[in-house]
């Protein structure tokens, strides 16, 4: 069907190539099912970018519209029940493979030289991933959400030293209100979404290049 | 896979297009003492065509590949597109009080007159059920209990129109559009008169509808 706008692209851009050199790869034999875990973590981000970005048309970021807009979201438009667990489900989804993938990876000692880099940028990575859980979980703005991040932002508070700092930099001042909403809202749907992309990047080149450990 | 292919089928290897190949069934070739002899159907014998490991799993793969995108991606579409296709319910909303006007009210006394004012809508705004709107409109009492309520927007770009009680017409100040006292357009680019609210009294006040257009010769065209 599309054959001839297929041909008509590849006579100017010669993508070809360049497709079977990325996509043509061989995977070694010793490469075994536990070794999905860092793909279908990737997986679960693809279903959280496309139904979060969905549910941004929808979300109002300010305390006085945060829950009604998530309520009407859910029983007024449709399929937004399940646009909106399918982002939870995901997301909860996505915190466990990452674990998995990483004791994966632990267990067949994978980030052994040369792999150190990667390793590190996969901590990164997890914890990316750790602060995207937290900060989501305060958006729906229901009584779950607020104390769940008021318990968080107290463990925060009891760094040494640091503690007040942080705890204040979290909630954007004294209290867990509006700026608090706003810049974990922020940092869910610009700034996270950056580091992770970024991080990912960087991950998926040096496995690549490296090519996947053989195994101990 | 291969070896099956191999077994059943006659002739030339032939490249395949990615993708699943159901075998299918073909007339013997006269005299063809080929596998049809093993069973089945007399004269008939199943041919396939070969295809390798690698095309039935990137073919395989497209498939569910497609699958997921559609499964995920429908309901996303469904909900962007949706608010599209919401219409305003409209309601009554109080315009003034004819005989007394309260404070912040228009003294619409005057007959056959223009008067602009505006109106507080009550709107379902998304998950805000009475989202109050201000409706700048002009009201002209013809008498008798008889109103005309015209929205302020040029019907052209939606530009505010002014009254001008000399030459008793409506001039929108961006493109020269020009509208008489009923909205008819006697100038400039708009393509339809004023559009214009319902309009009903009870009890000594004046409430305004919905908002619809009207043509040429001023009869109502939107429900």
């Amino acid at each position: 069907m599309f054959a001839r706008s297929t041909e008509w692209i590849e006579e100017r851009l010669g993508l070809r190539p360049v497709a079977a050199r990325v996509l043509d790869h061989p995977v070694p034999k010793y490469v075994t099912w536990l070794h999905c875990f860092g793909g279908l973590t990737f997986f679960t981000f693809l279903i959280l970018v496309v139904t979060g970005v969905l549910m941004a048309f929808f979300y109002v970021p300010t305390p006085d519209h945060a829950h009604d807009s998530v309520q009407w979201f859910q029983q007024t438009v449709p399929f937004g029940t399940i646009i909106r667990n399918l982002h939870r489900w995901s997301a909860y989804t996505m915190v466990v493979l990452v674990f998995l993938h990483m004791l994966r990876v632990l267990v067949h000692g994978a980030y052994r030289k040369p792999r150190e880099m990667n390793w590190v940028v996969g901590v990164v990575l997890l914890l990316t991933t750790l602060v995207f859980a937290f900060t989501g979980y305060l958006l729906p703005w229901d009584q779950k959400a607020y104390w769940a991040t008021n318990v968080g932002i107290n463990i925060a508070a009891s760094t040494p030293i640091l503690g007040s700092f942080l705890a204040g930099f979290l909630r954007g001042g004294p209290t867990l209100g509006a700026l608090t909403l706003l810049r974990f809202y922020a940092l869910h749907v610009f700034a996270l979404p950056l580091v992770l992309v970024g991080g990912l990047l960087f991950h998926f080149s040096m496995v690549r290049k490296q090519g996947i450990a053989r195994p101990l | 896979m291969r070896f099956l292919g191999k077994l059943l089928r006659r002739g030339a290897y032939q490249p395949t297009l990615p993708g699943l190949q159901v075998p299918r069934r073909a007339h013997r070739a006269a005299g063809d003492k080929g596998d049809g002899a093993r069973g089945g159907r007399p004269g008939l014998r199943l041919v396939t065509e070969s295809i390798s490991r690698r095309t039935f799993l990137s073919g395989t793969l497209a498939w569910i590949t497609a699958a997921i995108v559609s499964a995920v991606g429908a309901p996303v579409a469904t909900a962007l597109i949706w608010p599209a296709f919401q219409k305003s319910k409209g309601d009554w909303s109080p315009v003034a009080r004819l005989d007394n006007p309260g404070p912040n009210q228009a003294d619409l006394s005057a007959v056959d007159k223009p008067i602009l004012t505006h109106f507080t809508a009550l709107v379902q705004d998304a998950y805000l059920e009475a989202a109050p709107q201000n409706m700048p409109v002009f009201v002209v009492n013809h008498g008798k209990g008889q109103f005309t309520i015209f929205d302020v927007r040029c019907t052209h770009l939606g530009c505010p129109v002014n009254w001008d009680q000399k030459t008793k017409k409506f001039y929108s100040p961006c493109h020269d559009g020009v509208f008489d006292s009923e909205g008819r357009v006697l100038a400039g680019p708009p393509p339809r008169p004023l559009d214009r609210y319902e309009f009903k009294v009870e009890k000594g006040v004046l409430y305004a509808g919905k908002l619809f257009k009207v043509d040429d010769s001023l009869r109502r065209v939107t429900s």
